[in-house]
């Protein structure tokens, strides 16, 4: 059983345009939350700005975390980022008791808002791939699977290859992984609509990486990823591009393979 | 009188000063810069659970060298929305992992109608309140596998309820769940100056047989609330070297954590901080060794 008090707090704590009346009438608008007189006395006993300091600190931290994890992409979105954040926070808010997982919630609901941004033209097309992105490059950091050691079985076309455990593939329109590390909103550059698929990964010095793929090279790591042998997986990357294996494939998939293993997207054969 | 630390505290229980490790401490910690300096480590178990990396990987390897107390974020003890048994399952393995003898997390609730706000956020001095927060630690004890202590936290708005003061909300809490007490004496002088009382006053109303560890920190003025705020942003105040040992006096030796989590400055100056907050604690543990029954009160 949560008391009226708590759950009125709890108002005033996510609902931004609340507060704005709190602020002009504090006893109205704590009345209309159910508070008698007696409740409404003790919580404005030092003045209304102390609840007001309350909703402030929760948006902020929260505005603050979203900054921190997506720096490009919020500077993209500058002054309205604030004002999606109280609406946010006031209709659902974050779930995860993970700070860190909170800007990804925030995209699954800010989405579809951008994306009619996207589409009047107010921001630019990658605006979501870039926030992706960001959030990307931290989720590898973390990911709670271990990248994996190095395979001592012999790589043959029987068998499969050992992913490094953190690999996933990324499809994308835009290059939004060669954007400069700052973006100027006033000058921002031109990227091209196109079909890109990246290799993503944390690598052995737990640093996140990203790799953009040829569409063979896609469809035979994404292939290998899911445990098909070398060999089930070189004739189906072929043939879903309508190729045949010739040495020239054989020859440029095995400087791949071992490119792969270079930099610990495979871990070798599998045993 | 039988006390908490009667019943909680073994040989591996560290007593003394410590210091709660933030990420950014941990390449120095782990170049041995603070061995020897230490008495333990604090640790939020939400910044390791959960996820895999050079982060978790240093903190096992520090937790090797070091004793690790866990005090947690995230129970929200508080609130009304269910526990999330998952986190209960993960904090259970990480807390026996480290084989601390208690777990803490706060007096507060941090979600709201299903949404987690990331703060610690007062609740309502009631019985009501009471009863339920109560019957919330019985079930995050049993879920966790060991005994939760509860922090006092700092607040700004004066929370309606029938108890009378902090003291006696948290004291009754303690007693009718039988949990331990961190008692943080920065947030009393906090909740002290933003309510005009006297920090002792209110001090001496804290259940001092429930308090198994203690926190002390710093804060800062926000000026645009017109208020101090706990964000531990600076150095300690002599105020709370004084409640940290007016509280040893009466209680024997205990962990005391010094906490930073904004400006932090460098390891060797907090080190230095620890240093000197040590000296206090000792001097306050030689007028507890000293036989004045004036000073034993559990």
């Amino acid at each position: 059983m949560v008391d009226a008090v708590q759950l009125a707090f709890g108002r005033v704590l996510r609902d931004r345009a609340l507060v704005d009346r709190l602020a002009v009438d504090p006893h109205a608008v704590l009345a209309e939350l159910g508070l008698d007189q007696a409740a409404r006395d003790q919580l404005l006993a030092h003045g209304v700005n102390r609840l007001i300091a309350y909703n402030t600190m929760v948006h902020s931290r929260l505005l603050r975390t979203l900054r921190e994890f997506s720096p490009r992409a919020c500077s993209l979105v500058r002054d309205r980022l604030p004002g999606l954040v109280h609406d946010w926070i006031a209709e659902c808010g974050p779930s995860s008791l993970y700070l860190r997982e909170v800007p990804g919630e925030f995209l699954v609901w800010a989405r579809p808002r951008w994306a009619e941004a996207i589409a009047t033209g107010e921001q630019p097309a990658w605006l979501i791939e870039l926030f992706e992105h960001e959030l990307e490059q931290r989720a590898l950091v973390r990911d709670p699977r271990a990248s994996g050691q190095p395979s001592p079985h012999e790589v043959g076309l029987e068998r499969g290859m050992l992913g490094n455990p953190t690999v996933r593939l990324l499809h994308r329109e835009f290059a939004v992984h060669r954007l400069p590390a700052t973006l100027d909103p006033a000058a921002l550059p031109s990227l091209e609509r196109g079909t890109l698929v990246l290799a993503a990964w944390r690598d052995r010095n737990d640093k996140a990486r990203f790799a953009p793929l040829r569409a063979r090279h896609a469809a035979l790591l994404e292939r290998l990823l899911a445990g098909a042998s070398l060999r089930d997986a070189l004739f189906g990357a072929c043939a879903a591009l309508g190729e045949t294996l010739d040495d020239t494939i054989l020859g440029d998939a095995a400087v791949t393979l071992a490119q792969w293993c270079d930099d610990h997207v495979l871990l070798g054969a599998a045993g | 009188m039988t006390t908490m630390r009667d019943r909680l505290y073994d040989r591996a229980t560290p007593t003394g000063v410590g210091l709660g490790l933030r990420g950014v401490l941990l390449d120095a910690i782990l170049a041995g810069e603070a061995d020897g300096k230490l008495a333990f480590l604090e640790v939020c178990p939400e910044n390791y659970m959960h996820r895999g990396g050079k982060l978790p990987r240093q903190f096992e390897q520090i937790a090797e060298r070091i004793p690790i107390i866990t005090h947690g974020l995230m129970l929200s003890l508080g609130s009304a929305d269910p526990f999330d048994d998952e986190y209960l399952r993960e904090l259970g393995q990480f807390v026996a992992r480290h084989n601390t003898t208690w777990h803490s997390d706060h007096l507060c609730f941090s979600g709201h109608a299903g949404a987690v706000l990331h703060d610690l956020l007062p609740l309502p001095m009631t019985r009501a309140t009471v009863v339920h927060v109560v019957e919330r630690i019985a079930r995050a004890q049993d879920k966790i596998g060991k005994p939760l202590a509860i922090e006092n936290i700092s607040y700004y708005v004066p929370m309606p309820g029938e108890l009378a003061h902090e003291g006696e909300f948290v004291g009754e809490v303690c007693e009718r769940a039988d949990c331990g007490l961190l008692l943080d004496v920065n947030n009393i002088y906090v909740n002290a100056k933003n309510f005009g009382l006297d920090a002792f006053e209110l001090l001496r109303g804290y259940p001092l047989d429930r308090v198994v560890q203690m926190h002390v920190a710093g804060h800062t003025r926000w000026d645009r609330f017109d208020m101090w705020l706990d964000d531990h942003g600076a150095t300690a105040e002599p105020i709370v070297h004084a409640m940290m040992q007016w509280v040893v006096e009466r209680t024997g030796p205990l962990p005391v954590l010094l906490e930073r989590d904004q400006s932090i400055p460098s390891l060797a100056e907090l080190l230095d901080e620890v240093a000197a907050l040590q000296s206090s604690y000792e001097l306050a543990l030689a007028r507890w060794r000293e036989p004045s029954q004036e000073f034993r009160h559990g």
